[in-house]
């Protein structure tokens, strides 16, 4: 379950990684995972399927907000800082995303 | 910002059970049907036999078989096996197993069935207790459609029909209404392409396969229908099983996908239409046609869904898939069926 203290938790510095605990398919620049540890499906919108994309590589959050700085203009970077630790908080929780 | 959203469960208690029952259509097969190899005609092939499927059709000109099923006498063998998953329904147990060779699905209640590597043969080892019926429900079920998909087919639990040439799809648990709803299209002058097991090729175009032709009903459903039009054989049971199809009535080729419908039966609220259709996101579709496969992800492991979840992007990125809001009223049954002739002949686009 998301939290703020599991958002507070996970730093900037920190090292990420796609579980390989899934499958996942990108379909129409979105993608659609599946979970082996809950047996439930998730879908990932673009700005989600670009993240998750990155992390198919260990990467730090840093790096990814970067990435997606460079990708997407519209948007401030401590918003998508937030946005980030936000999104990989829930990820984690689901285990679908490792930290190293 | 970024999204992650909750399907709902994948484990769906409602989706691809063989039902159990003590109508025997036909005795136990024993050793002597060894001597029976029939070729008949499913799923857009032909299988061959060593027991008899009183429910399908005899292939019409020799040919090589697609599938080869087999009646082993032996116990069966020791391989070295890697469990894959395996599923519960009710009182049944279905286990999967990789082997060196192939595949191996146990059920609680029909025995062991072996699938090769090629999926080109199945073999039932044989058990006398199994009632014959489902034997066959397993083999015309989950053990053909794990010879699908090795062959890289998508097996979807649904019906569909062909109107003019294109196929409309239905996928719903059981009790839903997709047979009923396949069954009133084809006596509406549709043919019938599949029931229960629907077999997707995920090519360009997407096509559905012929598959059984035959369908299972309930009682009052199957009266309250004019089958008399589209089929010659009414086997009477649990349920009222319609085969012996009239030839105008079903569909022998291949057939473009037009549309998947997934049901949602709604009441029949005063001044609601009978029949209305939500046209689902890619994303969203893609998860709805992964969450009725017809082997459930729970039994074939983490690589095989992988490889459905695939399929079924694919099939969902050319394919419109519908929400189908359809009230669970007998009465309006043939306003239901006028209005999916409409949208699938493109008299409707709404």
């Amino acid at each position: 379950m998301i939290s703020i203290n599991s958002v507070r938790s996970l730093s900037v510095g920190a090292v990420v990684h796609a579980s390989p605990q899934q499958v996942s398919c990108d379909i129409a620049n979105e993608a659609v995972l599946l979970s082996m540890s809950d047996g439930e499906y998730y879908g990932l919108n673009e700005v989600g399927a670009s993240i998750w994309q990155l992390i198919q590589q260990p990467r730090t959050v840093i790096e990814v907000r970067d990435a997606l700085l460079a990708e997407y203009e519209d948007i401030e970077p401590a918003e998508c800082e937030r946005a980030v630790l936000s999104f990989l908080a829930e990820m984690i929780a689901l285990n679908l995303v490792t930290v190293a | 910002m970024p999204h992650a959203s909750r399907a709902r469960s994948l484990i769906d208690p409602g989706r691809s059970q063989p039902v159990l029952t003590a109508t025997a259509l036909r005795a136990n097969p024993t050793p002597s049907d060894r001597e029976l190899l029939r070729d008949y005609a499913a799923f857009g092939g032909v299988l061959r036999s060593e027991i008899a499927f009183p429910e399908l059709e005899i292939a019409r000109r020799a040919t090589r078989p697609d599938w080869t099923l087999l009646v082993e006498l032996s116990r069966p063998s020791p391989h070295a096996l890697t469990p894959l998953g395996e599923r519960q329904v009710g009182a049944e147990h279905y286990r999967l197993w990789r082997a060196a060779d192939g595949l191996r699905l146990e059920h609680s209640h029909a025995g062991t069935f072996d699938v090769s590597a090629d999926g080109r043969y199945i073999r039932w080892y044989h058990q006398r207790e199994a009632l014959p019926e489902l034997v066959r429900t397993i083999v015309l079920g989950p053990a053909i459609a794990l010879a699908l998909e090795l062959a890289g087919f998508l097996c979807l639990h649904g019906s569909a029909v062909s109107l003019d040439g294109r196929a409309s799809a239905f996928l719903a648990p059981k009790y839903f209404g997709k047979s009923t709803l396949a069954t009133a299209l084809t006596a509406a002058g549709g043919r019938l392409l599949a029931d229960d097991l629907l077999v997707v090729n995920a090519g360009t175009p997407v096509t559905v396969r012929p598959g059984v032709a035959s369908v299972r009903l309930w009682a009052d459903t199957a009266a309250a229908l004019p089958l008399d039009a589209i089929s010659q054989t009414l086997i009477h049971g649990v349920k009222t099983t319609v085969t012996g199809f009239r030839d105008e009535a079903l569909a022998r080729t291949p057939t473009a996908l037009g549309d998947i419908y997934l049901l949602s039966p709604v009441r029949a609220d005063a001044g609601a239409p009978p029949v209305a259709r939500t046209r689902l996101g890619p994303m969203e579709a893609a998860i709805a046609l992964a969450r009725h496969t017809k082997l459930p992800d729970s039994l074939v492991g983490l690589r095989a869904a992988g490889s459905q979840l695939a399929t079924a992007a694919k099939v969902a990125a050319s394919v419109p898939v519908w929400r189908l809001h359809v009230v669970r009223d007998m009465s309006r049954l043939e306003a239901i069926v006028r209005q999916l002739i409409e949208w699938s002949l493109g008299n409707d686009q709404h």
